[in-house]
C-alpha cells in the first residue's frame, strides 16, 4: 500500500533486529510492528497516545473553535511528530506507529470502541495531514496506490461545465478527477462539492483528503475486525491482556487524571458535611449535598450522581447507607428507607442486581446528560443548566466576586466549555495550590482529589 | 372511522401480495420480508417489532388488530419478534429503503391558498413540483430506478426507494443524499437560500424546472404578494436599496398582481442611474436575488429525519388515512399532472361502489392498484430462464 523500506541494522543494544524505516511522517498504518519492546513501553505509548485520542475526543465534544490549537498542547507532550528530516525523528514515528497498534489491541472488542476509535484516529490524521509539510505530503500521497478510477480525459472533457459548476468555480481547476460511488464521500455530496452522475461522485485532486481519510477510516475498522477475531488466539491472559484491558476501561470512562491514581483515603459518613464545607466540593456535587442537607431531596439521577461520586472519592457502603439514612431522616422514615433505597445504594456498589461495578460520571457524561427540570432535582452541571445571573450569585456566596473572573467564567459558559469554568473555579478557591496539573478538570472525583491532596500536604496551623 | 366499513376494505381491497412482493424484493420470501418490522397504531397503543411469514399471515393480523394505521421499518439482522431473546446487538436494523418525505404544512410562509392542515388542487403543485425534481435528481445523480411515490393521505408525499444500493445505505450515507437534496435552510439560520454561484450542476437543474412553473404557480395562483403589505415581503429580499426606495414608492398602497411586481423589477432595474454601481454587478444582484426568490417559493421541502434515519418508520402505501379516510395511493408520475387530490378514493366510497357493481375491479381504487401491481412486477429480478422454459 505505500512503499516501505526494510533494512536489517546494525546491532543495537547487542541484538541484530530487523527495522522499519519511516519514509514519510504521515503512515497508514498498513504494516504492523517487528521490533520488540518492552512491557512498560507498551503501556505507556499506549497511554500517552490514548492521552492524545481522549483530548480530540473532548475537544470534539465541547466543540470548541480551532480543533488543532487545543489540542496542539497535548500532541506535543505525548506525542510530538516532528516535520523534516527523518533521522531526528524516526524514534518519534516508530512511537507513533506502534501505540497505534498497541490501541488497536485495546478498542477492537466492541462495536463501540471500535466505532469511537476509528472516529479520533481519524481526526488524528486529519489534524497531522493538515499540519504536514508541502513537499512531505506530497511524496506520502504519491507512495500511496489506492484503486481510484480515473476518470478518461474524453469524460473529463465532456462532462467539463458541470465538473466546472460543482466545483463552485469559474476557472478550470482540475485534470483529474477521480470516480468513486457516491457512498464513499457523503462529506462531499452533502455540500455538494462534487459533481454526480449515476451514482458515482466525480472528485477533484484537491479534495483527495477527503478520500483519503474515508479510505483510511474504512481500512482501520475493517483491521480492528480482523484484530478482534485474533485476539483469542494470542495467548497473552496473563501478561498483555490485563494492560490492554485496562486501556480500554480508561476509553470508556476518561479517567486519566493521574492525580486520581493511588488514591486510598477512607472518607466517612460524618466527613461529608465538612468537606463541603471546606471546599473540596466541586459545584455540581455542592448542590446536590445541600439540597440533600437541608430538604432532604436527592431524585433519581441525583442519587445516581452523588452516590457515585462518593463512592468515587473513597466513602464504603456501610458508610454511604449511614450517610443516606441520616440524611434523608426525618422526610424518609427509617422502614422506607430500607425498602426504597438501600437496595438502591447497594446498587451503586455492585452489590445488588446484575452487580456490574459502577463508575462515577464523568464530566462530559454530566454535561451530555439531563439536567434539572425543575427545583426539586439537583443533578447535572450547575455551569450549564443555571443561568448566568443565577450562577453569579452562587460565585460570588463561594467568594468569587472580582469582575474580571466572573466574565471569564461567564464566557467559558457561552462556549459550552463548562469544564474549562469549573477548573477556573477550583483555582479562585485554591489560590495556595501551586500544583501544576497538565489536564483540566474532567471529573467531579479530580476536583475533589486535587482539593484534599493539596489540604493534607498544607497541614492546618 | 367506520370500522365494519374499514374492515370491508382491509379484507378485500388493500394489495397484501403486492406489499409483500414490494417489500421482500423478490419471489420467494427472504429476510427482506421476513425480519421486516412492521408497526401499528391501534387506537391509543403503539405495537412494534411485528414481522410475518408471508402476506396471508400478515394479513390476518391486520384483520385481528384493525388499526387505524400501519408502518413499515428496517430489515433487522434476525428476527424483530424474537429481539428480547438474542444477545445484545444481534437484532438490529441492517437494511431499508431510503425515503423520502414531503408535507405541504411545511410550505405555509409561500402559500396563500391554504393552511395547515388544508390542501387544494393549487398548492398540490408544490407538490407535484417537488416530485420533478427530487426524481430526476435521485435517478440521475444517484442512479436509483427503483422509485415509488406515494400520497401520503392528506397533504404530502412519500417517496421509497428500493434500489440494491439504497437498501443498505449507512446513516451518515443517507444523510448525505438528504443535505444534497435539501436546499432551503431553516429560518433560524437567517437566510433561507443560500446559494454559491455558479450553480451546483443539481441546482442549475432544478432552477430550470423551478422557472418553468414560477410564472403560473406562483405568480398567478398563488399571487403572493397583491396587497402592499404582502410586497414587502418581496421587497424584503430584493436589492439594491435604491431599487427597492423606487419600487416601494412606485407601488404605493395599491392592490397590484404579483406577476405585474415581478415584472416592474425588472423594468425599474434598467432606469436605475448608471452612477449607481457598475450596472453589470447591479444587475447580476438583481438577478440572483430573483433566483434566490423562486427558489424559496417553490423548491421541495424535506422532513429530513425520514430519510437520515435507518430505523425510521413510514406508513404503509394504501393505508387509510385515519383522519381524512383517504387512501395512501401510489402515484403514476406519468399521470401526475391529472392527479386530482380531491377526488383520491377514500375507504367509504369504495365498499359502496363494490356493494353497487359487487365487482372489485369496478371500483375507482383499481387503477392505482393495477399500477401499483405493475411498479412491483417491474421491478422484481427477471425470472431466470430455466423458470420460464424459454431456452
Amino acid at each position: 500500500m505505500f512503499r516501505q523500506k526494510k533494512r536489517a541494522i546494525e546491532a543495537v543494544d547487542g541484538e541484530v533486529g530487523r527495522h522499519i524505516d519511516y519514509p514519510y511522517r504521515m503512515n497508514l498504518y498498513t504494516a504492523p510492528p517487528l521490533d520488540e519492546i518492552t512491557q512498560d513501553e507498551f503501556e505507556q505509548w499506549g497511554l500517552d497516545r490514548l492521552r492524545v485520542l481522549q483530548e480530540i475526543d473532548n475537544a470534539l465534544t465541547t466543540k470548541v473553535g480551532d480543533l488543532e490549537k487545543t489540542v496542539r498542547p497535548t500532541i506535543q507532550k505525548f506525542l510530538p511528530l516532528s516535520l523534516g528530516s527523518k533521522r531526528n525523528s524516526d524514534k518519534e514515528r516508530k512511537k507513533d506507529h506502534y501505540s497505534h497498534f498497541i490501541l488497536r489491541l485495546a478498542f477492537c472488542r466492541s462495536e463501540e470502541l471500535r466505532k469511537k476509535f476509528v472516529r479520533l484516529e481519524t481526526e488524528l490524521f486529519k489534524l497531522r495531514f493538515a499540519t504536514d509539510d508541502f513537499k512531505d505530503r506530497n511524496e506520502f500521497l504519491e507512495s500511496l496506490e489506492f484503486n481510484w478510477e480515473i476518470a478518461s480525459p474524453d469524460e473529463v472533457d465532456r462532462l467539463r461545465s458541470q465538473l466546472l459548476a460543482a466545483s463552485g468555480r469559474n476557472t478550470d481547476v482540475a485534470d483529474t478527477y477521480y470516480k468513486v460511488d457516491f457512498t464513499q464521500v457523503p462529506y462531499l455530496v452533502e455540500s455538494r462539492r462534487v459533481f454526480l452522475k449515476g451514482g458515482k461522485a466525480y472528485v477533484p485532486e484537491t479534495l483527495q483528503l477527503t478520500l483519503l481519510t474515508t479510505e483510511y477510516s474504512k481500512l482501520l475498522d475493517e483491521s480492528l475486525i480482523k484484530t478482534a477475531r485474533a485476539i483469542p488466539r494470542l495467548d497473552e491472559e496473563q501478561r498483555l491482556i490485563p494492560i490492554l484491558e485496562n486501556l480500554a476501561e480508561k476509553m470508556i470512562w476518561q479517567e486519566t487524571s493521574a492525580e486520581e491514581i493511588g488514591h486510598t483515603d477512607t472518607i466517612r459518613a460524618n466527613m461529608i458535611d465538612g468537606l463541603a464545607a471546606q471546599k473540596h466540593f466541586p459545584l455540581c456535587m455542592l448542590t446536590m449535598q445541600r439540597k440533600l442537607k437541608t430538604d432532604h431531596v436527592a431524585k433519581y439521577t441525583a442519587r445516581r450522581q452523588y452516590g457515585l461520586f462518593l463512592k468515587g472519592i473513597g466513602m464504603g457502603v456501610e458508610d454511604a447507607l449511614v450517610y443516606w439514612r441520616s440524611n434523608f431522616a426525618p422526610r424518609i422514615a427509617d422502614d422506607k428507607f430500607d425498602k426504597e433505597y438501600r437496595y438502591n445504594i447497594r446498587y451503586l456498589y455492585g452489590l445488588e442486581g446484575s452487580r456490574r461495578n459502577q463508575r462515577p460520571f464523568n464530566c462530559i457524561q454530566i454535561i451530555n446528560g439531563d439536567q434539572p427540570r425543575d427545583r426539586e432535582e439537583s443533578h447535572g452541571c450547575p455551569y450549564k443548566y443555571l443561568a448566568p445571573q443565577a450562577l453569579e450569585e452562587k460565585l460570588q456566596s463561594m467568594g468569587i466576586t472580582d469582575k474580571q473572573s466572573l466574565s471569564e467564567i461567564r464566557s467559558y459558559n457561552e462556549s459550552s466549555l463548562y469544564h474549562l469554568s469549573c477548573t477556573k473555579v477550583y483555582e479562585l478557591t485554591h489560590p495556595n495550590d501551586k500544583t501544576v496539573y497538565s489536564e483540566r478538570i474532567m471529573t467531579p472525583q479530580a476536583y475533589f482529589q486535587r482539593s484534599w491532596n493539596h489540604a493534607k500536604e498544607t497541614p492546618s496551623k | 372511522m367506520d370500522f365494519d366499513t374499514l374492515r370491508v376494505y382491509y379484507q378485500r381491497f388493500f394489495p397484501y401480495q403486492d406489499v409483500f412482493l414490494w417489500l421482500n424484493h423478490d419471489r420467494t420470501p427472504q429476510a427482506d420480508f421476513l425480519d421486516r418490522e412492521i408497526a401499528f397504531t391501534i387506537e391509543n397503543a403503539y405495537v412494534r417489532y411485528q414481522s410475518y411469514m408471508n402476506a396471508d399471515a400478515f394479513k390476518a393480523d391486520v384483520l385481528r388488530l384493525m388499526p387505524t394505521r400501519f408502518e413499515y421499518g428496517p430489515v433487522y439482522s434476525a428476527n424483530p419478534r424474537q429481539r428480547k431473546m438474542l444477545p445484545k446487538g444481534a437484532c438490529v436494523p441492517v437494511k431499508k429503503e431510503f425515503c423520502l418525505d414531503i408535507d405541504l404544512s411545511d410550505y405555509n410562509s409561500v402559500r396563500t391558498c391554504c393552511t395547515d392542515t388544508a390542501v387544494c388542487n393549487k398548492c398540490w403543485k408544490f407538490a407535484t413540483i417537488a416530485i420533478e425534481i427530487l426524481n430526476v435528481a435521485l435517478r440521475e445523480d444517484f442512479g436509483f430506478q427503483n422509485l415509488l411515490w406515494v400520497f401520503s393521505g392528506r397533504r404530502g408525499v412519500h417517496c421509497w426507494v428500493s434500489d440494491a444500493a439504497a437498501l443498505t445505505l449507512d446513516e451518515a450515507q443517507r444523510s448525505s443524499i438528504a443535505a444534497y437534496l435539501q436546499v432551503l435552510g431553516t429560518s433560524t439560520q437567517g437566510k433561507l437560500v443560500n446559494l454559491p454561484r455558479p450553480f451546483h450542476p443539481h441546482i442549475a437543474r432544478s432552477f430550470g424546472i423551478l422557472k418553468s412553473h414560477f410564472k403560473q404557480v406562483v405568480l398567478e395562483e398563488q399571487d403572493p404578494w397583491r396587497s402592499a403589505d404582502q410586497a414587502e415581503e418581496l421587497l424584503k429580499r430584493l436589492q439594491p436599496a435604491d431599487l427597492v426606495a423606487r419600487l416601494r414608492s412606485k407601488w404605493g398602497s395599491k392592490e397590484i398582481p404579483s406577476s405585474q411586481r415581478w415584472a416592474d423589477i425588472d423594468t425599474e432595474t434598467r432606469q436605475l442611474p448608471v452612477s449607481s454601481g457598475s450596472r453589470n454587478s447591479v444587475g447580476d444582484a438583481v438577478l440572483a436575488a430573483k433566483q434566490d426568490i423562486i427558489f424559496e417559493y417553490l423548491y421541495p421541502r424535506l422532513d429530513a429525519a425520514v430519510s437520515r434515519g435507518l430505523n425510521h418508520l413510514l406508513k404503509s402505501p394504501f393505508v387509510v388515512h385515519p383522519s381524512t379516510g383517504k387512501i395512501c395511493v401510489a402515484l403514476d408520475l406519468k399521470k401526475l399532472d391529472e392527479f386530482d387530490i380531491d377526488a383520491v378514493p377514500r375507504y367509504d366510497a369504495i365498499v359502496k361502489e363494490l356493494d353497487a357493481t359487487n365487482d372489485i375491479t369496478k371500483t375507482s381504487l383499481r387503477d392505482y392498484t393495477e399500477y401499483f401491481r405493475h411498479h412491483v412486477q417491474e421491478t422484481l429480478p427477471k425470472k431466470r430462464a430455466a423458470d420460464t422454459l424459454d431456452f
